[in-house]
């Protein structure tokens, strides 16, 4: 019994210790989703409409950042990028700049921006395409029909997938404890080396984990509601459109 | 609602990663995040201890300067001083001919044996682990690794090399009986032993090490202030103090 | 729809100097008289087009005066869309210009085809509304966004478009929840808003049910009594027939006949056109 009772007292401590993680794993991640966004949206625009050079360049991109493994990625750009450049990082911020924290969400942020562009563009893609021929017609710029026609409609489309985009960017974001970043995977580390005790931490670290994909997805869902149009991409009530009633009479 | 979507997350995003990106101080010394137990490690809170990291500090404050500790991963922690990413290694950093081509080192302050442990019920002699063909466990990117390499296959000796990221859990797999054997420093070794099912079996013959603070080759002046502080807290009471505390007065 | 003869300007000549007969006798009613300026609202020079290594388009050639419709008709594959597609300078063509009200496409430059493509509108075989807009929405839309409108005045606009094809009460409702018809007609809503000078119809009621072709052939037949000048490519021979004075056959990339409808249709004419729609009606039965 005094046993149980010290096991877990011991384990308390290191606990909060790992909780307080959860802050850098959250800015991870946020700040690595919003950056796939910034880039994956321009990039899937390009790889829609743009003119053949530019659809190459794109494709590399996506190519790179999707066929090298986060963790190699992630050593690329903080050795080769980020580790040399940090007199001029810090001359540029002011003040001594977290590299590992900007190399990580950097790294997680750009490989994002590929993955994301490859939503978008099948979003884009299944789009009827005359609407932007229509947005054309009507004396709408290319840029103009991409934003005011196209892309209200793929973001909307897109929702989904980034349920989908947000859970893996959730593991990936654990990665970056080989930087040295004190997210919760470098805490649990910590915690494990202390202690000499491994099971507890690593479920609640799963747990923690656990409990963000829950809070993100739900926050996903909501979203996909609010902004739910009839007709427009999958009825997720009726997800095989299969007809029955139509609610509104059709008059001719 | 899409576009309240988008500024949630941004405000979000650029609440918390400021305070992410902002890195500790002006001098930062990096430590094993392996924890090296009794010179550079965690506490089951969370806090930074160890008798290097109390020198240091110490150190660092009768100079008048400002100094934090941050863990990374002990295979790249040279080159990240190289890089001038962090600006010191304080955490049992042993010196070798190999490390002086790349960093500058302090004059020795501390000097250690390797030690060799066995589980607590094993039958094995000295002589049967270093010449029996055994599995001897060691931390990667250590110079003990480097040692027994090198010394494997003369004067009769045989074993097998296993890596682990940590001492730590090369003695868990001795425990376990994974492996026969994990050859530490004595230091490290007298703390595992008073918290794990370990014995001491004898020393592992191979080169006693040096253990000396690294700073980039064009820090002068932080070499200054460490060689001097080393002096100055050798003379100082505060050393028997340290020394006491971190056991490191009782030798294997 | 009585046929009143108009006098030909000095156009004329121009219009139909080339193969096939036809004058501009029996044209249709129009408020307006020809060009002030004497020459065509429309010119079509020479226009070729290649897609995919294929000559789609093959130095076609047409006008079209001011108020007038004229009908395109032939076989799949023929060329017609792409024809409207060069005219509005969706796609450009690869050689011959277009020229609307004096002024030329081609000299327009890159920034400013925009400028050039609001003055023309387009109906579409398939609609293409924007689906994550309401109906009044869509037809609000380029006002304010490319015309630079405000809000309240946009949607009173849209609101008076929309009474005009008769779908005041369906404006809220989203493309998704309308019948094929009523979506063809707030396209016509959509396109009219932005005051064109010259309306491109591609098979607007192709995609249709039988049912629901009558509403639409309505919407188009009144823009064309308000004097709209129109290029529409059809089946709707029947229809067309009254409201034209000048049927132009294509086939694999070519004008091959024009004529009015007399002409073209009459009884033993023998005219390609008159074969092509006699297995039409054989086949549709009108």
């Amino acid at each position: 019994m005094a046993i149980a009772i010290d096991s877990i007292s011991a384990l308390l401590d290191p606990a909060i210790f790992i909780v307080k993680g959860t802050g850098l794993t959250v800015a991870l991640i946020l700040g690595a989703m919003l950056m796939g966004l910034v880039v994956g949206v321009p990039l899937s625009a390009v790889q829609v409409y743009g003119p053949r050079w530019a659809k190459f360049l794109a494709g590399t991109y996506v190519w790179f950042f999707r066929g090298i493994p986060i963790l190699v990625l992630l050593f690329i750009f903080y050795f080769g990028v980020f580790s040399p450049m940090e007199a001029f990082l810090t001359k540029l911020a002011g003040y001594r700049v977290n590299l590992p924290f900007l190399a990580a969400v950097t790294t997680l942020g750009l490989a994002s921006g590929a993955y994301q562009s490859q939503i978008f563009r099948g979003a884009i893609n299944s789009l009827h395409a005359g609407q932007y021929q229509a947005a054309l017609s009507l004396g709408f710029s290319r840029t103009g029909a991409l934003a005011h026609i196209i892309l209200p409609q793929a973001l909307r489309l897109a929702i989904p997938s980034w349920a989908n985009e947000y859970s893996i960017l959730l593991k990936d974001s654990a990665i970056a404890y080989v930087l040295g970043t004190l997210e919760i995977m470098s805490r649990v580390k910590l915690m494990v080396a202390a202690t000499h005790m491994h099971v507890p931490f690593y479920i609640q670290a799963g747990v923690i984990y656990y409990f963000l994909t829950w809070v993100g997805l739900k926050g996903l869902r909501t979203l996909e509601r609010h902004t739910r149009i009839p007709g427009l991409g999958v009825d997720q009530e009726n997800p095989q459109g299969i007809e029955l009633e139509k609610p509104e009479e059709r008059t001719a | 609602m899409l576009k309240k979507f988008f500024l949630l997350i941004v405000l979000a995003a650029l609440a918390v990663c400021p305070t992410a990106l902002k890195a500790q101080t002006e001098i930062v010394n990096g430590y094993d995040a392996a924890s090296f137990e009794p010179f550079a490690y965690v506490d089951s809170t969370g806090v930074v201890q160890g008798f290097d990291v109390d020198c240091v500090n110490w150190i660092i404050e009768k100079a008048g300067r400002q100094v934090s500790h941050q863990p990374f991963a002990w295979e790249s922690i040279v080159e990240l001083l190289q890089n001038k990413n962090i600006n010191m290694i304080a955490s049992g950093l042993s010196i070798t001919a190999e490390r002086a081509e790349k960093v500058a080192f302090t004059k020795p302050y501390w000097t250690i044996k390797q030690v060799v442990l066995v589980g607590k019920n094993s039958p094995l002699t000295l002589e049967d682990v270093l010449t029996g063909g055994k599995k001897i466990g060691l931390q990667l990117g250590t110079s003990d690794l480097q040692s027994m390499e090198d010394a494997n296959g003369k004067d009769g000796r045989k074993y097998e090399i296993v890596g682990y990221p940590s001492p730590d859990l090369a003695a868990e797999d001795v425990v376990n009986g994974r492996i026969d054997a994990v050859v530490m420093n004595d230091d490290r070794g007298y703390a595992i032993l008073q918290t794990m099912d370990v014995k001491f079996l004898g020393y592992a013959g191979i080169p006693d090490e040096d253990f000396g603070y690294a700073v980039n080759k064009d820090d002068a002046e932080l070499l200054e202030i460490l060689n001097n502080g080393i002096d100055a807290i050798k003379a100082d009471p505060i050393w028997d103090e340290l020394v006491k505390k971190y056991n490191l007065d009782k030798k294997l | 729809m009585s046929n009143v003869n108009l006098q030909s300007g000095p156009s004329g000549r121009d219009n139909n100097s080339q193969d096939g007969a036809g004058a501009d006798a029996g044209a249709r009613n129009s408020r307006t008289a020809n060009a002030r300026t004497g020459r065509p609202l429309l010119e079509v020079r020479n226009v070729s087009k290649s897609l995919g290594g294929k000559l789609i388009l093959d130095d076609v050639s047409l006008s079209l005066d001011k108020g007038q419709l004229k009908v395109l008709i032939g076989p799949s594959g023929s060329g017609k869309s792409t024809l409207l597609q060069c005219v509005h300078f969706l796609t450009p063509p690869d050689k011959g210009e277009v020229v609307l009200d004096g002024q030329s496409a081609r000299e327009m430059g890159q920034k400013n085809i925009c400028a050039f493509r609001q003055e023309i509108g387009m109906i579409f075989q398939d609609f293409n509304l924007f689906d994550h807009l309401t109906a009044r929405d869509n037809v609000a839309i380029a006002l304010r966004k490319v015309k630079g409108q405000p809000k309240t005045a946009a949607r009173v606009r849209a609101m008076d478009e929309l009474e005009r094809v008769g779908l005041a009460d369906k404006a809220g409702l989203y493309p998704a929840q309308l019948s094929g018809g009523q979506k063809q007609r707030v396209s016509i809503a959509r396109a009219m808003a932005m005051e064109p000078k010259l309306m491109l119809l591609d098979e607007p009621t192709s995609a249709l049910d039988p049912e629901l072709i009558g509403e639409v052939l309505n919407v188009i037949a009144n823009l064309a009594r308000g004097g709209m000048t129109m290029l529409m490519v059809t089946h709707q021979i029947g229809f067309a027939q009254h409201l034209t004075n000048e049927i132009l056959f294509m086939e694999e990339g070519r004008i091959i006949e024009r004529g009015t409808p007399g002409d073209l249709l009459g009884e033993n004419s023998g005219s390609r056109t008159a074969l092509f729609c006699s297995r039409l009606t054989e086949l549709t039965g009108r």
